[in-house]
């Protein structure tokens, strides 16, 4: 067997297993996206396989949907909120981060303990202490008050320790020999290593916010001020179970996510994939 | 035996501590505030609305220690982490290596796995217990079976355990993808020049490089499943048969503090769990020395 | 690259200051959680506002997220000016003080009179003589059947005048005849309570929760019976437990799985916008002949129900406006606009017949009928009604995968209820 051969089959068997995969996980999603389209007796049709009979695409989910809230809005609000709190969590994460993985300071492990210990709580406990310091600030609906929880954030803290710990050694000390200081090496040299970390981290902070649902419901209820998962809940209604449109609501409050995760992919996860090959 | 810092250790303490700052001082005013006081109301008998709350000591512990369904919820905590996490980061570690190099497809292929994490938790949980539906649901029309997936004891953990992986793949393998491209490719030129196989670069150089990620998503992903929270609920009905074999402790807490307002106790309920991920995570860490390699 | 990222976080910035601004005064916030019923209550307040130049802001949660922000709002000292309130949280929200007392408020206003309503809403809402909520609606309880079913099997449709023991009857012959589809008589799972087995228990004479709110009733003699009757007559025609679990009654109704099913009157709008809502129709709830006369007798045909109110928040900047909304929104006038409206039935009696009628080609008056030739009951409650009969549904499970063990699990339920509301 030449070795042509071998690396095309072996490429064969790879392309077999990932598309298998892709077809598992897309089942959901393909069921979730057909079901929007149905009227509510077909989606609780007995037999499963059951789709359009006559070819008739119920679009109308979708616009009902549409009507009942102001989704412009939503977008807005879910899209500021993401992108606050994106920047503070890179912002302070980047900073603790590297002086977690890479500085020594005096009460280093009981910060880091600290750090732990905040993943490891039930984030359920926090939101009516900080409901509270929201509402004692006077910011209840408004932007502030969704990124108020995510300021900071431990997980990324953690998340950027670990990435710049698997930074090469030498980089900084060849940037020491030279004269730069603590602040230059971690702005100038280690800060743009470690950015594919950092866009992971924007990538899960974006994600956390988006699917965030608790919080925005409870401290912005103006349904000016609210979010998509908030308002997505809201559709929900307590009696019915009306999934035709639940769906429709759930693929329009998808769509916006699905374009940004692929700007993000292309620009950043591509773009580093070639930039890191030339270290 | 105390030695004097050299001005250069005291340049680095000084910049350490004012670039942990921001990060310090918000996680005392958001997180550490709210977690001792949920230790104080874990020592009381709690009015509603945490008005009139009477100290008692141990005794909600005490109570939570007797309580079978706080025993039987955190077997079901463990069994949920004991299962999808191995399988879940092996799963994502082989995708994330054979996503990691040029090949056809592989921005498809990558949204493909993504997708479930960008749908609200609801819709999915929606859909899963939509397809796991013992009369109308996909699965038993497409196998033919008459299963009752999300009621029969036997099978019903396996299968949120089953969402909770397909939900989680595409994080796991991001995380890991981003590790993977921190790699310099020197390593794997010189292994080649070497003339290593695939498997042994695999084990040689990838996995320890790949250690600080790799163990970064082994402790979350423990700390994440043991905090399991609603899926349970959002898949089946509380009247399911198999309910009370997956109810997980998280959701117990829940339950008591804001369904049943019984906040001391459920209060209780969530410090001994903070107490065992507590000892878990500690021990995680002191392992972390011995299996994962720093640059 | 710099500029553009300078750019955008100072616009970002500047709108995150300007999204920032409250809400006027003279605006009134009203939260509640039911989607269904926003369109009708915005009708009647913005008849309201025109005569009161106030302005009213509707906010709809989901049921766990309203009650998570009402309590995080105790705490912090703001709520919404007026809110629903609900018997699983009544009697909390009424003792930890945040409700506006309406006594006086009720007193001078013409439009109000408490004995108009019906009284275990009134009761409910009511601590120590203190009126805390407005009633604002009740819901009944009625037998809801798929014609379709019935005409397949030949079966004839079901009437008002049917004992339970006739019930049973035809659920028994619709399983029967539909074994080969799969298809069974009726639906009723651990959680039907309020629309399900509850009715049974009360209308064989037992009782779930004692006069006095003291003890359980579920281990009385007629209770006893009521649940055996429901394990050896009505289970063995519903769908295996199993079955249930995974499928909600009314999904089981609507596609043909099921003939007939129980079901509140808060649920007639989700089976009015089925596809096949021609073949749906309603039929009022079976009654027991525990005399034996063969008629039915007023209390022999029960009913559980139910009805929210409307609460003010104590400290409310806009108490009297709040108030004059309540009661446009509670006068007999006002309840009639409700029930006009198709939003629900009237917590005023008298005025819901105009919801049995409001959704054209369904008749709904078997939710009504059942007020004149039956009693009803107000859902059993407790102070922590939560604690116990979410214990009840779970422990149920087992008797109704086991109907032998009927009688033994009620009796171990009774106990363990008994020491829940002891310790309340």
């Amino acid at each position: 067997m030449g070795y042509q051969t071998k690396t095309r089959i072996t490429a064969l068997v790879i392309h077999g297993i990932l598309i298998c995969g892709a077809i598992i996980m897309m089942i959901p999603f393909i069921w979730m996206v057909l079901t929007a389209f149905k009227t509510r007796g077909q989606s609780i049709s007995v037999d499963p396989f059951y789709i359009f009979p006559n070819g008739s695409w119920q679009f109308g989910n979708f616009s009902q949907v549409w009507n009942s809230y102001n989704f412009l809005t939503l977008y807005f609000n879910t899209l500021l909120m993401i992108l606050l709190r994106v920047i503070f969590a890179c912002l302070t994460a980047t900073m603790a981060g590297y002086a977690l993985g890479r500085l020594n300071f005096p009460f280093k492990r009981l910060i880091f303990a600290l750090v732990l210990i905040q993943m490891m709580v039930p984030s359920q406990i926090f939101i009516i202490p900080q409901y509270l310091m929201v509402s004692g600030l006077g910011m209840l609906n408004t932007q502030f008050a969704l990124l108020f929880p995510g300021m900071v954030t431990a997980f990324g803290t953690y998340l950027l320790k670990q990435g710049y710990q698997t930074l090469p050694k030498e980089l900084e000390e060849a940037a020491e020999i030279d004269g730069c200081n603590i602040w230059q090496r971690f702005y100038k040299i280690m800060m743009p290593l470690a950015r594919s970390s950092m866009v992971s981290l924007g990538i899960f902070t974006a994600l956390f916010a988006y699917k965030d649902m608790m919080w925005p419901m409870i401290v912005c209820t103006n349904s000016s001020a609210t979010t998509l998962a908030a308002a997505l809940a809201k559709l929900q209604g307590q009696f019915t179970s009306n999934y035709p449109q639940l769906m429709a609501g759930a693929v329009m409050a998808v769509i916006p996510m699905l374009m940004i995760y692929l700007f993000f992919q292309k620009q950043f996860v591509e773009g580093i994939a070639t930039s890191g090959g030339k270290l | 035996m105390k030695r004097k810092l050299t001005r250069k250790q005291k340049t680095e303490a000084k910049w350490g501590l004012i670039m942990v700052t921001p990060t310090l001082i918000g996680l005392l005013v958001l997180n550490f505030y709210p977690i001792v006081q949920t230790i104080y109301l874990s020592l009381c008998k709690t009015g509603d609305f945490g008005i009139g709350n009477v100290f008692i000591g141990f005794g909600n512990y005490i109570d939570a220690f007797k309580d079978p369904e706080v025993f039987q919820a955190m077997i079901n905590t463990f069994k949920y982490a004991i299962v999808t996490v191995p399988i879940g980061i092996s799963i994502s570690l082989v995708l994330a290596v054979l996503l990691n190099r040029k090949m056809k497809g592989r921005t498809f292929y990558r949204t493909i796995y993504f997708l479930p994490m960008i749908c609200a938790p609801a819709a999915v949980a929606m859909v899963w217990r939509w397809m796991y539906n013992m009369d109308f649901g996909l699965i038993n029309h497409a196998l033919g079976t008459n299963t009752g997936w999300i009621t029969d004891p036997s099978v019903a953990w396996i299968c949120v355990a089953v969402v909770g992986i397909w939900s989680g793949l595409g994080y796991n393998m991001v995380l890991l993808l981003g590790g993977l491209q921190d790699i310099p490719k020197d390593y794997y030129e010189a292994a080649t020049i070497d003339g290593a196989s695939g498997f042994h670069t695999f084990f040689n150089i990838t996995i320890p490089m790949l250690s600080p990620m790799l163990f970064f998503i082994i402790q979350t992903g423990i700390i994440g499943a043991l905090q399991l929270f609603d899926l349970p609920f959002m898949i089946m009905d509380t009247t399911s048969r198999a309910f009370s074999s997956v109810k997980p402790i998280t959701y117990l807490f829940y339950e008591q503090s804001f369904i049943y307002s019984n906040r001391g106790y459920g209060a209780a309920i969530v410090v001994v769990m903070l107490v065992i991920i507590g000892i878990i995570t500690f021990a995680i860490q002191r392992l972390e020395k011995k299996w994962v390699f720093y640059n | 690259m710099k500029k553009v990222s300078a750019l955008l976080l100072s616009s970002v910035m500047s709108l995150s200051l300007l999204s920032g601004c409250s809400s006027s005064k003279d605006s009134i916030k009203v939260a509640i959680w039911d989607n269904n019923q926003l369109a009708g209550l915005e009708q009647i307040a913005d008849d309201w506002s025109k005569d009161s130049g106030v302005n009213v802001d509707f906010e709809v949660l989901d049921w766990s997220s309203y009650w998570t922000m009402l309590e995080a709002g105790v705490s912090g000292g703001e709520l919404p000016d007026v809110f629903w309130m609900h018997s699983a949280y009544s009697q909390m929200y009424s003792d930890a003080g945040v409700l506006l007392d309406m006594n006086s408020y009720i007193e001078n206003d013409d439009a109000i009179e408490l004995n108009n309503y019906y009284p275990g809403i009134t009761e409910l809402y009511n601590s120590n003589g203190t009126q805390f909520a407005m009633p604002k609606d009740h819901d009944t309880i009625a037998v809801v059947y798929n014609k379709a079913v019935f005409d397949k099997y030949g079966v004839s449709y079901p009437t008002s005048d049917w004992t339970w023991e006739e019930f049973a009857q035809i659920s028994q012959e619709i399983t029967d005849k539909g074994k080969a589809d799969g298809v069974y008589g009726t639906y009723m799972n651990t959680g039907s309570n309020q629309s399900g087995w509850y009715n049974i228990v009360y209308s064989f004479g037992g009782s779930i929760v004692n006069a006095d709110k003291t003890k359980s009733g579920l281990d009385d003699a007629a209770s006893l019976k009521a649940m055996k009757f429901v394990a050896d007559k009505i289970l063995p025609t519903c769908p295996s437990q199993d079955s249930m679990a995974n499928t909600g009654g009314d999904t089981m109704l609507v596609s043909g799985k099921i003939g007939m099913y129980l079901d509140g009157s808060w649920m007639a709008n989700a089976y009015y916008s089925a596809d096949n809502k021609d073949d749906l129709a309603w039929v009022e709830i079976p009654y027991e002949d525990v005399n034996g006369d063969g008629q039915a007798q007023k209390e022999e045909r029960v009913s559980i129900y139910n009805g929210l109110g409307w609460s003010i928040y104590k400290d409310s900047a806009n108490a009297d406006a709040s108030w004059s909304l309540v009661s446009a929104l509670t006068s007999k006038e006002g309840q009639q606009k409700q029930s006009e409206l198709g939003v629900t039935m009237a917590a005023y009696e008298g005025v819901s017949e105009a919801w049995t009628q409001s959704f054209e080609g369904m008749d709904l008056s078997a939710f009504s009928d059942v007020e004149e030739n039956g009693t009803l009951v107000f859902r059993p409650y407790t102070k922590y009604t939560g604690r116990w009969e979410d214990a009840m549904s779970t422990k149920l499970i087992s008797a109704w995968n086991n109907p032998s063990t009927m009688t033994d699990v009620c009796k171990q339920i009774a106990a363990e209820m008994n020491a829940t509301i002891a310790a309340e």
